[in-house]
């Protein structure tokens, strides 16, 4: 490694530093700025005044906020929650060696290259009632008859409607978290199972005391990388129910977006998103500290 | 564990389906079924999202098309460009606030974007730059380049400072080294790195969404999105685009997988 005492590396990030800086570190100034003013878009410029923190005291009182905060708590550690467990299921089942493993593996990788709005629209067409394959497919497994209901409306009634959304998240994702995980579980050192099969463990045991222990690192990834990610949940929610029925699915990046481009109310939304931002916040702090700690 | 390849299946036919019923089809109530003649279905039904529908489409789409591929495109040349370079400071140069200035990078990167939406609106607005290419291409850029420099910067690491040092005492400039040592050895992971970004930039929504607004610079998903409106649904037509955009998606990152030969969680991070 060269050391250059001279201003040489500063060029080279010159480009890259500024794209960054205006657009996304200026962005957020501003949009911080924005927040503490009582700004609405299309209003004449007497609007754009200081209000201090009115939009942030809103905040509170908003029920539909607080629902879409509930909400998107609750998509995210369901769907991280799930995204886990299946997904290192399937990492282990895929680290044995068998025949079309490879082929598997890229068909099953297929959903994550979907854009979520074209995944959460292929899901709506499979959920709608009148021709929706799920109902379809589940009523002739007779789920119906042994619920005793009539149907489901996956996508309007209410609790249901949740669980229908987070089940796209995580078909979406899974296979993501199943290659971050396979990616680790190959790379473990061999020594340790080789050992343990000697002195006679049994499968459980093995998992339970190498594999797990081994795999701490990358679950911790994992589990960050989707928390971060399904907090911010947007396309899919606007894809399938547009935050409907009424405000009931709206997650916080869905609510804001509608306060802020249906309402108008801008600078609100600012505040709203800067609040998220927060909530983001101590996730991203801590998936940073650890991806940097172990990369050096 | 061959319990797995049962739960693996659905996934595949889910995608299949939506293929499948990309067909008129789907107006048979009450039930439905999901084998039908399907691929000639298909193309009636693109002529028919070409040619019919809403007033105008054909011209529209092929428009909108063009938009996508080229938005994407010129964003993924410029974040390779851009990303190539802040990589290379930081793979080969040591500076005051090296480590500081990358992970501030990092966590700017997985900032959500509902926090900046608004301001980049409205910049865009007053710098009349709205419903243009240009307004999304910068914006994808520094969406993408962070995720890029940190991948690139892996790729970077992985080459032999040999290589260049020699180069440099032949008396070859530094950003000669750059360009004609570095970057075509690494090239494999640039490519594999700006196939992943243009599938980026193509599958992207939220700020298209805001910043476009006539078929000047529309995109695929955004056009996705209005067949569905709060009157109708246009099924037909959502998911032949649905298809459009799916299928480049699927085969650039089929491609991307062959050339990441390695370093798969070098910076594994997913918006």
């Amino acid at each position: 490694m060269r050391k250059s005492i001279n201003l040489t590396p500063f060029f080279y990030l010159l480009p890259a530093l500024v794209v960054i800086f205006g657009l996304r570190v200026y962005p957020l100034i501003y949009a911080i700025d924005l927040s503490f003013r009582g700004f609405r878009l299309g209003s004449p410029a007497t609007m754009y005044d200081f209000v201090g923190l009115k939009n942030y005291m809103a905040a509170f009182d908003d029920w539909r906020l607080m629902l879409a905060l509930k909400n998107t708590i609750f998509y995210t550690i369901v769907a991280v929650a799930v995204n886990l467990v299946v997904g290192l299921t399937i990492a282990l089942a895929l680290n044995r060696d068998f025949r079309g493993r490879g082929i598997l593996t890229t068909l099953f990788y297929i959903p994550v290259t979907l854009s979520p709005v074209v995944a959460g629209y292929i899901w709506k067409f499979m959920y709608m009632t009148p021709f929706g394959i799920v109902t379809y497919i589940l009523k002739s497994i007779g789920l119906f008859g042994f619920l005793g209901i009539e149907t489901i409306h996956w996508l309007s009634d209410y609790p249901v409607v949740l669980f229908s959304i987070v089940i796209v998240e995580i078909w979406q994702m899974t296979p993501y978290v199943v290659l971050i995980l396979l990616a680790a579980l190959q790379s473990m050192p061999q020594d340790p199972f080789d050992a343990a099969k000697i002195d006679g463990a049994s499968r459980w045991q093995v998992f339970r005391y190498i594999t797990l222990p081994l795999l701490r690192p990358a679950i911790a990834i994992v589990l960050l990388l989707r928390i971060v990610g399904v907090l911010r949940i947007f396309e899919q929610i606007m894809a399938l129910t547009a935050g409907g029925p009424g405000v009931l699915t709206h997650s916080l990046s869905t609510y804001i977006y509608r306060i802020g481009f249906g309402q108008l109310e801008v600078s609100k939304a600012t505040a709203y998103g800067f609040l998220t931002l927060l909530i983001d916040l101590p996730f991203i702090l801590t998936f940073t500290r650890l991806v940097f700690k172990s990369t050096r | 564990m061959l319990g797995v390849t049962v739960s693996i299946f659905p996934y595949f036919w889910l995608f299949a389906s939506s293929l499948k019923d990309v067909a008129e089809m789907f107006r048979v109530p009450p039930t439905f079924l999901p084998e039908q003649p399907t691929l000639r279905n298909y193309v009636d039904l693109m002529g028919w999202a070409m040619g019919l529908g809403y007033a105008g489409v054909e011209k529209e789409m092929v428009r909108i098309f063009i938009n996508s591929i080229a938005v994407s495109l010129l964003a993924t040349v410029v974040t390779i460009l851009i990303s190539s370079l802040a990589a290379y400071s930081f793979a080969r140069f040591e500076f005051p606030g090296r480590q500081y200035l990358l992970s501030s990078i990092f966590i700017i990167y997985l900032a959500p974007g509902i926090a900046t939406v608004f301001p980049i609106f409205l910049m865009m607005y007053m710098a009349k730059l709205l419903d243009t290419w240009l307004a999304l291409i910068i914006v994808y850029v520094s969406a993408q380049l962070p995720f890029a420099i940190w991948v690139i910067v892996g790729y970077f690491q992985e080459i032999p400072v040999e290589i260049e040092e020699s180069a440099l005492v032949d008396g070859c400039s530094r950003l000669g080294v750059l360009l004609r040592i570095v970057m075509p050895l690494a090239a494999p992971g640039l490519i594999a790195c700006a196939l992943l970004t243009f599938i980026g930039c193509w599958n992207e929504f939220m700020y298209a969404l805001v910043l476009t607004f006539t078929p000047a610079s529309k995109t695929l998903p955004i056009v996705a999105a209005e067949t569905q409106t709060t009157e109708f649904f246009e099924w037909g037509l959502t998911l032949a685009i649905g298809s459009i955009i799916a299928v480049p998606a699927i085969v650039l990152s089929l491609i991307a997988q062959r050339w990441m030969a390695r370093g798969l969680t070098l910076g594994a991070v997913k918006g």
